[in-house]
């Protein structure tokens, strides 16, 4: 994998996570991992190596061949410093996240980080986030599934602790929601 | 006068690295790194063993970029480790099959395989060779072939792959404890916090890329009374020690030999008196050193410090948090040249608190 996407792809993350709720496009990975889209492959050569563990959601197919590219190796959820949500299982598996690592109190930073793939980030519900890196309040647009999203605030009810996440949609764009940003879903409102 | 604004310091510290810019090529002379490499063997062991990389290359480098800096040699080396990735750990490696190239006991005069001095700096009469003011390439080149060409035995008498340790003698006498393999994983100190009580392995981590300077402090101040791990040396061994790499567990115990390390070991014997079956007996115990490169001196003082820290006493050399909180090169300078950073406010306010006193207030008025 060349070391200058990484680096790039890095600095992008690093943008997406200081500006939550902003779209960052990704570039295409080198390399395929089927079925997880190409920018979702590009997030795990960027951060997972040997020094880290990660677990993919039902999958070990995919399991192995992220490990063999990147040498991180595959864990239980509980243990996983990364935890890849595919696509395809996206709404059935939230439930399973009430056990991924949210740190303790001496050390928050110990707990996992969620790449999570959605269909897209341009269309659907609309919500509001707001939160540290947010001036006032943005709006985003995607089908970001409200079990997860409950999910999310029962984690990340005790600050510190908690979890981030990263979203990856099918055109390559990424959101980050980390623990940090407040997330409310905008209710239709008539027009009277 | 409240507060003083830091203004204008951006052009005058692009000015200041021009400056030490220009120190460094001033003279218009040239310096290769591979001529540091091979002639400055003593920085470059002392650097690589305080920056925990060990590659007589950078370190090479880094005396080139930093002027022979030591402390800025390390920093650099730290910063340049910190960038790279980890792709494999090596297996446990057992300082019994170093190939052993100097090997002295101060305990025993006749030890099993014989006293191996080596070569070492220990011996020389230090006078300063006014001689190496005019010495020049070809002087080089003539001396080095005249040590090449002297008749030496082809190969060595002595097992220099497999050389007995000292230890195995005074324990098969039953005077040192045996002690079970302790085979938990280690702590790492470059990834994790330390925290207080500390591990072994932390312990010896943080000594052995301590600063040598304090290290050598500190196990002098101990042996000078501040402690109480007086140490014979039992064994210093120097010599270049094997590094194995194992590949993941689904391809077997395959482990692969990537190549050697220059590597200083030291095993003191610390007399204690030990309580059995109510007597007081006299044992001996191990204090233990290991560093990159020949630091035969820094290697020794990790010993007694090693001793003294796994017996707690009442003094500072017995005590974990001040030690290993104290000899770290990057933490230890970079606390200490914080100092230069502007404090303006902070001494404002203590400027302000004196001249109330000084006007018969109190601090708190």
């Amino acid at each position: 994998m060349d070391e200058h996407l990484t680096q790039d792809t890095f600095r992008k993350i690093l943008e997406a996570m200081t500006f939550p709720g902003k779209l960052v496009q990704l570039e295409q990975s080198l390399i395929e991992v089927e079925p997880l889209y190409s920018q979702t492959v590009l997030l795990c050569h960027t951060l997972l190596d040997s020094e880290v563990t990660f677990a993919v959601v039902e999958n070990t197919k995919i399991s192995q061949s992220l490990h063999a590219y990147t040498g991180s190796h595959a864990v239980k959820m509980e243990e996983a410093d990364f935890v890849i949500i595919p696509q395809n299982d996206a709404i059935t598996v939230f439930s399973e996240l009430n056990h991924v690592k949210i740190g303790d109190l001496r050390d928050p930073q110990k707990s996992a980080t969620l790449f999570i793939e959605v269909d897209s980030l341009t269309d659907g519900k609309q919500f509001e986030l707001s939160g540290p890196g947010i001036k006032n309040t943005t709006v985003i647009q995607s089908n970001l599934p409200s079990e997860f999203l409950e999910m999310r605030g029962m984690l990340n009810k005790e600050y510190p602790l908690g979890i981030d996440t990263l979203f990856i949609d099918s055109e390559g764009l990424v959101l980050a929601l980390p623990r940090t940003t407040n997330v409310m879903e905008v209710k239709e409102e008539w027009a009277m | 006068m409240g507060y003083v604004a830091v203004t204008g310091g951006k052009e005058a510290i692009s000015a200041s690295l021009e400056h030490l810019a220009y120190e460094r090529v001033k003279d218009g002379k040239l310096i290769e790194v591979d001529a540091l490499r091979s002639t400055m063997r003593g920085f470059i062991d002392q650097v690589m063993s305080e920056s925990s990389l060990y590659s007589e290359q950078l370190a090479a480098l880094a005396m080139k970029q930093s002027e022979g800096n030591i402390e800025e040699a390390v920093f650099l080396l730290r910063a340049h480790r910190s960038t790279l990735p980890r792709l494999y750990y090596s297996t446990v490696t057992n300082p019994r099959e170093m190939f052993v190239q100097r090997r002295i006991s101060a305990s025993f005069k006749d030890i099993p395989g014989g006293q191996i001095l080596g070569s070492s700096p220990d011996y020389l009469h230090r006078l300063l060779d006014f001689s190496l003011l005019e010495e020049t390439q070809a002087d080089i080149l003539n001396k080095k072939f005249e040590f090449e060409t002297t008749e030496v035995p082809e190969e060595s008498s002595l097992p220099l792959e497999k050389l007995p340790k000292v230890m195995d003698y005074l324990r098969s006498e039953g005077l040192i404890h045996d002690f079970p393999l302790n085979n938990t994983e280690p702590d790492d100190v470059t990834k994790e916090n330390l925290t207080f009580p500390s591990s072994r392995s932390e312990r010896l981590q943080i000594l052995t890329r301590g600063q040598t300077g304090a290290i050598n402090a500190l196990g002098y101040a101990g042996l000078r009374g501040y402690g109480s791990s007086h140490p014979n040396v039992g064994e210093v061994r120097v010599g270049y020690q094997p590094i194995h790499v194992g590949l993941d567990s689904d391809e077997g115990d395959e482990a692969y030999y990537i190549g050697s390390i220059k590597l200083t070991e030291v095993e003191s014997f610390i007399p204690m008196n030990v309580n059995v079956d109510g007597k007081e007996v006299l044992e001996f115990d191990i204090g233990y050193g290991a560093c990159f490169g020949q630091n035969e001196t820094k290697a020794i003082a990790m010993s007694v410090l090693d001793h003294a820290l796994e017996n707690p006493e009442n003094t500072p050399i017995h005590d974990d948090e001040f030690v290993l909180l104290h000899v770290d090169t990057v933490e230890s300078t970079g606390f200490i040249s914080h100092l230069k950073l502007p404090h303006y406010v902070t001494f404002q306010s203590k400027l302000e608190q004196v001249r109330k006193i000084k006007r018969g207030g109190g601090v708190n008025e």
